[in-house]
């Protein structure tokens, strides 16, 4: 069976140029949160991260909690027993000392660091995969512990995947350098198969 | 009629089907549908259940990447089944190839197959391709979980092109019948855009049949095969759609998959008048 180059060239195209078109307007989410498990003095809470290589972001590290507010000693109650509350939710934040590790997918430490309670660390985000973050309470008192990730979009810095980029950009390459030698060796072909006017000239 | 004459029959009705710029625009849809509908995944977990989250997001992806993909399928089964059918009737090409000694059955298999096998493994190729960009680090995982795109996408496109055949035979003009068959399997793929619980919150009488709808059924079966289960199955214990296991789906499929092809085959074979 004979491989049509061309066609082959011009599938390969379509597909690569659909992939760019998506990677290149595709943007991190601006944020993820997770958290908020009280975790005791010198122990350690872990998280995964799944990320696209996005480039540089934020990864809050936070020690907060939620708290509903209080109702009136004369507020009305519903049939369910609950009470209308028109208060917003309290937010404690507190401050405590923290150990922070982060491991990329390559299994290289690329932060490890003591901080206080709200601390923001630039992380570069070049890799696919899984990033652990490790968080010592170092404080002698259990807290509720966070981490989000931030990706600010007035930063300047695009954060588009950029191993789809790279990945879609080879890919219409390849499919322009197959679509070119189809498109040459049917050139080529068409010649062989009729010389032309020369025969007719000799 | 030796298996030879028949691969080469075959080979000759997908270059035909399949010729420029067909198969380009079917993959080209196909890529569209599926990057608008799965966003790029990006999530915290707590170290001790990433696999398992990560394994599930997997598994959703490549339940949303085939969900996505059954659009371009119905219709492009639907439109090409047709012009398969009706485009050679009514050009005389049935009546040139049937006068010569090429049995009705294999002329018949061959066109069907022509159409369903190469849709089939572009819908495996491109759940597989799009999802592995995503999940790279574990390609046996993403190659496992979609290989079970295979048996629904068959099974989904043997019903569509059942119907689209069916309607090709009885309408037998090129135009009106890709016409017919796309907006009666438009109207079925419809259907599984509906919203099963938010109808049965509301109470509406058929949502509980929903389900046994041929798309939105195999959609079902794809769920329960790769282990994905409704967050609505608690809320509504007794609906067909969260009772039903998924072999009940499975079955549900192969009858939806034979229940045309099979009669149309023998109809072909035995009583379809070529030389009106």
């Amino acid at each position: 069976m004979r491989i049509n180059f061309t066609r082959l060239g011009l599938i390969i195209i379509i597909i690569g140029v659909l992939l760019f078109f998506e990677a290149s307007s595709t943007h991190a989410p601006q944020m993820n949160k997770l958290g908020g498990a009280y975790v005791e003095p010198g122990d350690t809470f872990s998280y995964g991260l799944f990320l696209s290589p996005f480039g540089l972001g934020n990864l809050v590290v936070e020690s907060d909690m939620l708290f509903a507010p209080t109702p009136e000693p004369n507020a009305t109650r519903d049939a369910d027993g609950g009470t209308f509350v028109d208060k917003p939710v309290i937010r404690q934040e507190y401050v405590v000392p923290v150990h922070l590790v982060v491991i990329n997918p390559s299994n290289l430490t690329i932060v490890d660091t003591d901080l206080i309670t709200p601390h923001t660390v630039q992380i570069d985000f070049n890799q696919r995969g899984k990033y652990i973050v490790h968080l010592t309470n170092l404080d002698n008192q259990s807290y509720p512990m966070s981490i989000s990730l931030k990706f600010p979009k007035d930063s300047g810095i695009e954060n588009i995947p950029a191993d789809r980029v790279l990945f879609s950009s080879i890919l219409t390459t390849c499919g322009v350098i197959v679509f070119c030698i189809g498109l040459s060796s049917t050139l080529i072909m068409k010649r062989k198969k009729c010389p032309g006017k020369k025969t007719a000239k000799i | 009629m030796s298996a030879r004459k028949s691969l080469a029959l075959l080979k000759v009705e997908m270059e035909k089907v399949w010729s420029r710029p067909i198969l380009e625009i079917t993959i080209a849809l196909m890529i569209i549908m599926a990057i608008m509908y799965t966003g790029p995944l990006t999530g915290i977990f707590p170290l001790l259940e990433f696999d398992a989250a990560l394994n599930s997001a997997l598994i959703g992806s490549v339940s949303s990447t085939a969900n996505s993909l059954m659009f371009p399928c119905v219709i492009m089964c639907a439109v090409l089944m047709t012009l398969s059918f009706a485009r050679d009737y009514e050009q005389g090409m049935m009546q040139s190839i049937l006068s010569v000694p090429v049995s009705r059955g294999v002329y018949f298999v061959v066109k069907f197959f022509a159409v369903v096998l190469p849709l089939v493994l572009l819908s495996w190729g491109v759940t597989a391709f799009l999802v592995g960009l995503t999940f790279y680090s574990s390609p046996w995982l993403v190659l496992q979980s979609s290989f079970f795109v295979l048996p629904f996408s068959f099974l989904t496109l043997m019903f569509c092109g059942g119907i689209s055949v069916l309607i090709a035979l009885i309408i037998k003009r090129t135009i009106p019948s890709v016409l017919t068959a796309m907006l009666a399997n438009f109207f079925l793929w419809f259907l599984t855009n509906l919203d099963t619980y938010q109808l049965l919150e509301e109470g509406v009488s058929y949502a509980n049949f929903l389900c046994l709808t041929p798309y939105k059924g195999a959609l079902l079966f794809l769920d329960r095969s790769l282990g994905i289960s409704s967050r609505y199955a608690n809320r509504f214990p007794d609906a067909l759609e969260f009772s039903l296991s998924g072999e009940w789906f499975g079955i549900l499929m192969v009858f939806y998959a034979f229940v045309l092809v099979v009669p149309l085959f023998v109809y072909f074979s035995r009583r379809f008048e070529i030389c009106e």
